[in-house]
Protein backbone atom coordinates (compact mmCIF):
# COMPACT_ATOMS: atom_id res chain seq x y z
CA UNK A 1 0.00 0.00 0.00
CA UNK A 2 1.37 3.11 -0.91
CA UNK A 3 0.25 7.35 -0.30
CA UNK A 4 3.38 8.64 0.14
CA UNK A 5 3.61 12.54 -0.61
CA UNK A 6 6.89 14.81 -1.06
CA UNK A 7 7.38 18.44 -0.19
CA UNK A 8 10.12 20.94 -1.64
CA UNK A 9 10.57 25.01 -1.85
CA UNK A 10 11.52 25.90 -5.18
CA UNK A 11 13.01 29.78 -6.00
CA UNK A 12 12.21 32.13 -8.78
CA UNK A 13 15.57 31.46 -10.77
CA UNK A 14 14.77 27.81 -10.52
CA UNK A 15 11.90 28.35 -11.94
CA UNK A 16 12.85 30.16 -14.75
CA UNK A 17 16.15 27.46 -15.73
CA UNK A 18 12.85 24.63 -15.63
CA UNK A 19 11.25 26.27 -17.82
CA UNK A 20 13.47 27.31 -20.70
CA UNK A 21 15.02 23.92 -20.06
CA UNK A 22 11.52 22.23 -20.99
CA UNK A 23 11.23 25.06 -23.72
CA UNK A 24 14.03 23.80 -25.20
CA UNK A 25 13.03 20.41 -25.28
CA UNK A 26 9.66 21.08 -26.31
CA UNK A 27 10.58 22.70 -29.24
CA UNK A 28 13.05 20.31 -30.09
CA UNK A 29 10.50 17.16 -30.10
CA UNK A 30 8.17 19.00 -32.57
CA UNK A 31 11.35 20.22 -34.79
CA UNK A 32 10.42 24.17 -33.81
CA UNK A 33 13.57 26.58 -33.83
CA UNK A 34 14.40 27.40 -30.00
CA UNK A 35 14.29 31.09 -29.73
CA UNK A 36 17.92 32.59 -29.50
CA UNK A 37 17.39 34.98 -26.67
CA UNK A 38 15.71 32.76 -24.22
CA UNK A 39 14.76 33.84 -21.11
CA UNK A 40 11.96 34.92 -18.95
CA UNK A 41 10.86 37.64 -21.27
CA UNK A 42 10.43 34.61 -24.44
CA UNK A 43 7.26 34.58 -25.92
CA UNK A 44 5.58 31.13 -25.82
CA UNK A 45 1.87 31.10 -26.98
CA UNK A 46 -0.46 33.25 -28.54
CA UNK A 47 0.45 36.63 -30.53
CA UNK A 48 4.46 36.07 -31.20
CA UNK A 49 4.79 32.52 -29.50
CA UNK A 50 7.21 30.04 -30.59
CA UNK A 51 4.71 26.87 -29.67
CA UNK A 52 1.82 26.12 -30.93
CA UNK A 53 -1.19 24.78 -29.45
CA UNK A 54 0.19 20.81 -29.20
CA UNK A 55 3.51 21.85 -27.71
CA UNK A 56 1.44 23.96 -25.59
CA UNK A 57 0.57 20.64 -24.07
CA UNK A 58 3.73 18.82 -23.90
CA UNK A 59 5.56 21.87 -22.37
CA UNK A 60 3.00 22.20 -19.59
CA UNK A 61 3.00 18.42 -18.90
CA UNK A 62 6.66 18.36 -18.91
CA UNK A 63 6.87 20.83 -16.65
CA UNK A 64 4.32 19.65 -14.12
CA UNK A 65 6.51 16.12 -13.74
CA UNK A 66 9.91 18.33 -13.74
CA UNK A 67 8.58 19.74 -10.52
CA UNK A 68 7.20 16.46 -9.68
CA UNK A 69 10.51 14.59 -10.02
CA UNK A 70 12.68 17.50 -9.18
CA UNK A 71 10.74 18.75 -6.24
CA UNK A 72 8.31 16.79 -5.20
CA UNK A 73 5.52 19.15 -5.72
CA UNK A 74 2.33 17.64 -7.40
CA UNK A 75 0.54 20.72 -8.74
CA UNK A 76 -2.07 20.96 -12.04
CA UNK A 77 -0.77 23.82 -14.14
CA UNK A 78 -3.52 23.95 -16.17
CA UNK A 79 -5.95 24.34 -13.77
CA UNK A 80 -9.20 26.33 -13.28
CA UNK A 81 -7.86 29.45 -12.41
CA UNK A 82 -5.19 29.68 -15.17
CA UNK A 83 -8.00 28.94 -18.09
CA UNK A 84 -10.68 31.11 -16.96
CA UNK A 85 -8.14 34.45 -16.85
CA UNK A 86 -8.62 37.01 -19.16
CA UNK A 87 -4.82 36.92 -19.37
CA UNK A 88 -3.20 33.78 -19.95
CA UNK A 89 -0.64 32.51 -17.81
CA UNK A 90 0.77 31.23 -20.64
CA UNK A 91 2.20 34.12 -23.08
CA UNK A 92 5.76 34.22 -21.88
CA UNK A 93 8.36 32.20 -19.63
CA UNK A 94 7.95 34.90 -17.15
CA UNK A 95 4.17 34.84 -16.79
CA UNK A 96 3.94 30.99 -16.77
CA UNK A 97 6.78 31.17 -14.11
CA UNK A 98 4.79 33.31 -12.22
CA UNK A 99 1.64 31.39 -12.09
CA UNK A 100 3.71 27.99 -11.07
CA UNK A 101 4.85 29.94 -8.37
CA UNK A 102 1.43 31.19 -7.22
CA UNK A 103 0.45 27.62 -7.72
CA UNK A 104 3.31 26.39 -5.66
CA UNK A 105 2.29 29.00 -2.46
CA UNK A 106 -0.93 28.20 -2.98
CA UNK A 107 -0.06 24.51 -2.86
CA UNK A 108 2.19 25.41 0.55
CA UNK A 109 -0.26 27.08 2.16
CA UNK A 110 -2.82 24.66 1.55
CA UNK A 111 0.19 22.19 3.32
CA UNK A 112 0.38 24.33 6.30
CA UNK A 113 -3.31 24.90 6.96
CA UNK B 1 13.18 2.38 -15.50
CA UNK B 2 11.92 -1.10 -15.18
CA UNK B 3 11.36 -3.26 -18.64
CA UNK B 4 8.08 -5.00 -17.77
CA UNK B 5 4.77 -3.51 -18.39
CA UNK B 6 3.33 -1.54 -15.83
CA UNK B 7 -0.94 -2.17 -16.01
CA UNK B 8 -3.15 0.67 -13.73
CA UNK B 9 -6.85 -0.82 -12.84
CA UNK B 10 -9.14 1.23 -11.29
CA UNK B 11 -11.58 -0.39 -8.82
CA UNK B 12 -9.45 -3.31 -8.11
CA UNK B 13 -10.74 -4.15 -4.59
CA UNK B 14 -13.45 -6.60 -6.03
CA UNK B 15 -15.52 -8.16 -8.71
CA UNK B 16 -13.87 -7.46 -12.43
CA UNK B 17 -11.44 -5.34 -11.11
CA UNK B 18 -9.38 -7.81 -8.81
CA UNK B 19 -10.07 -10.43 -11.60
CA UNK B 20 -8.12 -8.34 -14.21
CA UNK B 21 -5.35 -6.89 -11.54
CA UNK B 22 -4.48 -11.01 -11.29
CA UNK B 23 -4.87 -11.37 -15.37
CA UNK B 24 -2.21 -9.17 -15.72
CA UNK B 25 0.06 -10.22 -12.81
CA UNK B 26 0.04 -13.59 -14.75
CA UNK B 27 0.74 -12.23 -17.82
CA UNK B 28 3.95 -11.34 -16.31
CA UNK B 29 3.00 -7.38 -15.86
CA UNK B 30 3.46 -4.96 -12.63
CA UNK B 31 0.15 -3.84 -11.76
CA UNK B 32 -0.92 -0.50 -9.75
CA UNK B 33 -4.56 -0.74 -8.31
CA UNK B 34 -6.44 1.44 -6.37
CA UNK B 35 -10.20 1.45 -4.69
CA UNK B 36 -11.69 3.95 -1.97
CA UNK B 37 -11.26 0.99 0.51
CA UNK B 38 -8.47 -1.43 1.38
CA UNK B 39 -8.75 -4.82 0.06
CA UNK B 40 -8.81 -7.75 1.57
CA UNK B 41 -6.49 -9.72 -0.64
CA UNK B 42 -2.76 -9.10 -1.58
CA UNK B 43 -0.56 -10.28 -4.73
CA UNK B 44 2.92 -10.56 -5.50
CA UNK B 45 3.57 -7.75 -8.11
CA UNK B 46 0.76 -5.94 -7.37
CA UNK B 47 0.38 -2.66 -5.69
CA UNK B 48 -2.18 -1.08 -4.54
CA UNK B 49 -3.50 2.53 -3.72
CA UNK B 50 -6.40 3.95 -1.36
CA UNK B 51 -7.54 6.32 -3.83
CA UNK B 52 -10.99 7.63 -4.63
CA UNK B 53 -11.12 8.62 -8.39
CA UNK B 54 -12.93 11.40 -8.25
CA UNK B 55 -10.16 13.36 -5.84
CA UNK B 56 -7.85 15.50 -8.43
CA UNK B 57 -5.32 15.02 -5.68
CA UNK B 58 -5.53 11.53 -5.23
CA UNK B 59 -5.30 10.69 -8.93
CA UNK B 60 -2.08 12.71 -9.51
CA UNK B 61 -0.41 11.27 -6.08
CA UNK B 62 -1.21 7.79 -7.11
CA UNK B 63 0.50 8.23 -10.91
CA UNK B 64 2.99 10.41 -9.00
CA UNK B 65 3.99 7.53 -6.72
CA UNK B 66 4.12 5.16 -9.40
CA UNK B 67 6.06 7.54 -11.92
CA UNK B 68 8.53 7.52 -9.25
CA UNK B 69 9.04 3.58 -8.67
CA UNK B 70 8.37 2.39 -12.17
CA UNK B 71 8.94 5.51 -14.65
CA UNK B 72 6.41 4.57 -16.72
CA UNK B 73 2.99 3.61 -17.68
CA UNK B 74 1.90 1.01 -20.20
CA UNK B 75 -1.76 0.64 -20.14
CA UNK B 76 -4.66 2.28 -17.99
CA UNK B 77 -8.42 0.22 -17.68
CA UNK B 78 -10.94 2.21 -16.32
CA UNK B 79 -12.91 -0.31 -14.39
CA UNK B 80 -14.03 1.58 -11.18
CA UNK B 81 -17.21 2.06 -11.51
CA UNK B 82 -20.88 2.57 -9.41
CA UNK B 83 -24.72 2.09 -10.25
CA UNK B 84 -27.95 2.48 -9.14
CA UNK B 85 -31.21 1.15 -10.34
CA UNK B 86 -33.73 3.53 -10.00
CA UNK B 87 -36.61 5.34 -12.03
CA UNK B 88 -35.45 8.57 -13.00
CA UNK B 89 -38.62 10.06 -11.39
CA UNK B 90 -37.20 8.51 -8.29
CA UNK B 91 -33.65 9.25 -8.43
CA UNK B 92 -31.70 11.67 -5.85
CA UNK B 93 -29.50 14.37 -7.40
CA UNK B 94 -26.99 13.05 -4.85
CA UNK B 95 -27.50 9.93 -6.44
CA UNK B 96 -27.08 11.07 -10.59
CA UNK B 97 -24.29 13.65 -8.97
CA UNK B 98 -22.13 10.52 -7.61
CA UNK B 99 -22.98 8.26 -10.91
CA UNK B 100 -21.20 10.90 -13.13
CA UNK B 101 -18.43 11.69 -10.54
CA UNK B 102 -17.08 8.03 -10.25
CA UNK B 103 -18.00 6.73 -13.47
CA UNK B 104 -17.22 10.13 -15.77
CA UNK B 105 -15.14 12.75 -14.06
CA UNK B 106 -13.31 9.43 -12.40
CA UNK B 107 -12.22 8.32 -15.84
CA UNK B 108 -11.43 11.64 -17.14
CA UNK B 109 -8.97 12.02 -14.08
CA UNK B 110 -7.55 9.07 -14.50
CA UNK B 111 -7.18 8.98 -18.59
CA UNK B 112 -5.56 12.73 -17.88
CA UNK B 113 -2.85 12.16 -15.22
CA UNK B 114 -2.70 8.44 -16.56
CA UNK B 115 -1.56 9.81 -20.68
CA UNK B 116 0.24 12.90 -19.39
CA UNK B 117 3.05 9.96 -18.15
CA UNK B 118 2.19 7.86 -21.63
CA UNK B 119 3.02 10.55 -23.76
CA UNK B 120 6.61 10.96 -22.49
CA UNK B 121 7.22 7.19 -24.07
CA UNK B 122 5.01 7.69 -26.76
CA UNK B 123 3.19 4.65 -26.14
CA UNK B 124 0.24 3.95 -24.37
CA UNK B 125 -3.18 1.79 -24.05
CA UNK B 126 -5.96 2.79 -22.46
CA UNK B 127 -9.04 0.63 -21.97
CA UNK B 128 -12.53 2.24 -20.56
CA UNK B 129 -15.12 0.28 -19.65
CA UNK B 130 -19.08 0.92 -20.99
CA UNK B 131 -21.94 -1.31 -20.91
CA UNK B 132 -24.70 -2.60 -23.35
CA UNK B 133 -27.05 -0.78 -21.44
CA UNK B 134 -26.62 1.86 -23.48
CA UNK B 135 -27.76 0.80 -26.60
CA UNK B 136 -29.97 -1.65 -25.35
CA UNK B 137 -31.69 1.86 -23.86
CA UNK B 138 -32.50 0.13 -20.57
CA UNK B 139 -35.47 1.15 -18.30
CA UNK B 140 -33.95 2.35 -14.77
CA UNK B 141 -30.70 2.49 -15.49
CA UNK B 142 -30.62 6.12 -17.37
CA UNK B 143 -27.92 7.32 -15.21
CA UNK B 144 -25.74 4.92 -15.12
CA UNK B 145 -26.17 4.49 -19.27
CA UNK B 146 -26.08 8.10 -19.40
CA UNK B 147 -22.21 8.36 -17.74
CA UNK B 148 -21.24 5.21 -19.85
CA UNK B 149 -22.13 7.10 -23.09
CA UNK B 150 -20.13 10.22 -21.86
CA UNK B 151 -17.20 7.95 -21.19
CA UNK B 152 -17.88 6.28 -24.72
CA UNK B 153 -17.40 10.09 -26.59
CA UNK B 154 -14.97 10.76 -24.12
CA UNK B 155 -13.00 8.06 -25.19
CA UNK B 156 -13.36 8.76 -28.74
CA UNK B 157 -12.83 12.45 -28.72
CA UNK B 158 -9.44 11.35 -26.64
CA UNK B 159 -8.76 8.72 -29.50
CA UNK B 160 -7.69 11.90 -31.40
CA UNK B 161 -6.58 14.05 -29.32
CA UNK B 162 -3.63 11.63 -27.93
CA UNK B 163 -3.09 9.20 -31.29
CA UNK B 164 -0.04 11.34 -31.85
CA UNK B 165 1.86 10.17 -28.88
CA UNK B 166 0.99 6.83 -29.63
CA UNK B 167 -1.80 6.14 -27.87
CA UNK B 168 -4.87 3.99 -28.36
CA UNK B 169 -8.30 4.77 -26.39
CA UNK B 170 -11.12 2.15 -26.45
CA UNK B 171 -13.96 0.89 -24.82
CA UNK B 172 -15.25 -3.02 -23.84
CA UNK B 173 -19.13 -2.80 -23.14
CA UNK B 174 -19.95 -5.92 -21.15
CA UNK B 175 -22.83 -7.79 -20.94
CA UNK B 176 -24.14 -8.03 -16.85
CA UNK B 177 -21.81 -10.23 -15.23
CA UNK B 178 -22.13 -11.94 -11.47
CA UNK B 179 -20.62 -9.02 -9.50
CA UNK B 180 -22.23 -6.76 -6.85
CA UNK B 181 -23.28 -4.06 -9.79
CA UNK B 182 -26.48 -5.72 -10.79
CA UNK B 183 -26.82 -7.92 -7.19
CA UNK B 184 -29.88 -5.81 -7.02
CA UNK B 185 -31.61 -5.91 -10.06
CA UNK B 186 -34.57 -8.45 -10.35
CA UNK B 187 -33.88 -11.62 -11.68
CA UNK B 188 -36.71 -11.45 -14.47
CA UNK B 189 -35.23 -8.08 -15.61
CA UNK B 190 -31.86 -9.95 -16.27
CA UNK B 191 -33.05 -12.76 -17.94
CA UNK B 192 -35.07 -10.46 -20.26
CA UNK B 193 -31.96 -8.42 -20.99
CA UNK B 194 -29.94 -11.70 -21.79
CA UNK B 195 -32.72 -13.09 -23.91
CA UNK B 196 -32.53 -10.15 -25.68
CA UNK B 197 -28.75 -10.56 -26.43
CA UNK B 198 -27.56 -12.70 -29.76
CA UNK B 199 -25.54 -15.17 -27.32
CA UNK B 200 -27.44 -15.50 -24.38
CA UNK B 201 -26.12 -16.03 -21.54
CA UNK B 202 -24.47 -13.54 -18.44
CA UNK B 203 -20.86 -12.52 -19.10
CA UNK B 204 -17.95 -13.83 -17.80
CA UNK B 205 -14.75 -12.14 -16.24
CA UNK B 206 -12.83 -13.48 -18.65
CA UNK B 207 -15.26 -12.24 -22.00
CA UNK B 208 -13.82 -8.94 -20.57
CA UNK B 209 -10.33 -9.85 -19.90
CA UNK B 210 -10.05 -11.61 -23.60
CA UNK B 211 -11.41 -8.25 -25.35
CA UNK B 212 -9.20 -6.08 -23.24
CA UNK B 213 -6.05 -8.32 -24.06
CA UNK B 214 -6.50 -7.52 -27.21
CA UNK B 215 -7.18 -3.39 -27.08
CA UNK B 216 -3.55 -3.47 -25.58
CA UNK B 217 -1.30 -6.00 -27.59
CA UNK B 218 1.48 -3.34 -29.26
CA UNK B 219 -0.12 -4.99 -32.30
CA UNK B 220 -3.56 -3.02 -31.92
CA UNK B 221 -1.79 -0.13 -32.48
CA UNK B 222 -3.89 1.03 -35.45
CA UNK B 223 -7.14 0.29 -33.16
CA UNK B 224 -8.72 2.79 -31.54
CA UNK B 225 -11.32 5.08 -30.57
CA UNK B 226 -13.51 1.50 -30.62
CA UNK B 227 -16.46 0.05 -28.70
CA UNK B 228 -16.67 -3.41 -28.63
CA UNK B 229 -20.21 -4.72 -26.95
CA UNK B 230 -20.22 -8.07 -25.46
CA UNK B 231 -22.99 -10.29 -25.88
CA UNK B 232 -23.94 -9.97 -29.51
CA UNK B 233 -26.22 -6.90 -28.71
Amino acid sequence: MVGEKETGVVDEEQLVSLVTSAVKDACGDRDIAVPEDLGPETKLFGAGGCLDSLSLVSLLVDIEQRLEQEFGAIVTIADDRAMSRRRSPFRTVRTLTDYIHVLLESRNDHDRS
Amino acid sequence: MIDREVVVITGTRKGIGRFLAEHFVRKGALVEGCSREAPDWALDNYTHHLADVTSEQAVKEMFFSINRRHGRVDIIINNAGISSMNHVLLTPYETARKILDTNFHGTFLVCREGAKLMQARRYGRIVNIGTVAVPMRLAGEALYASSKSAVVTFTQVLAYELAEFGITCNVVAPTPIETDLIRGVPGEKIDRLVEALAIKRLGRFEDVANVIDFFVKPESDYVTGQVIYLGGI
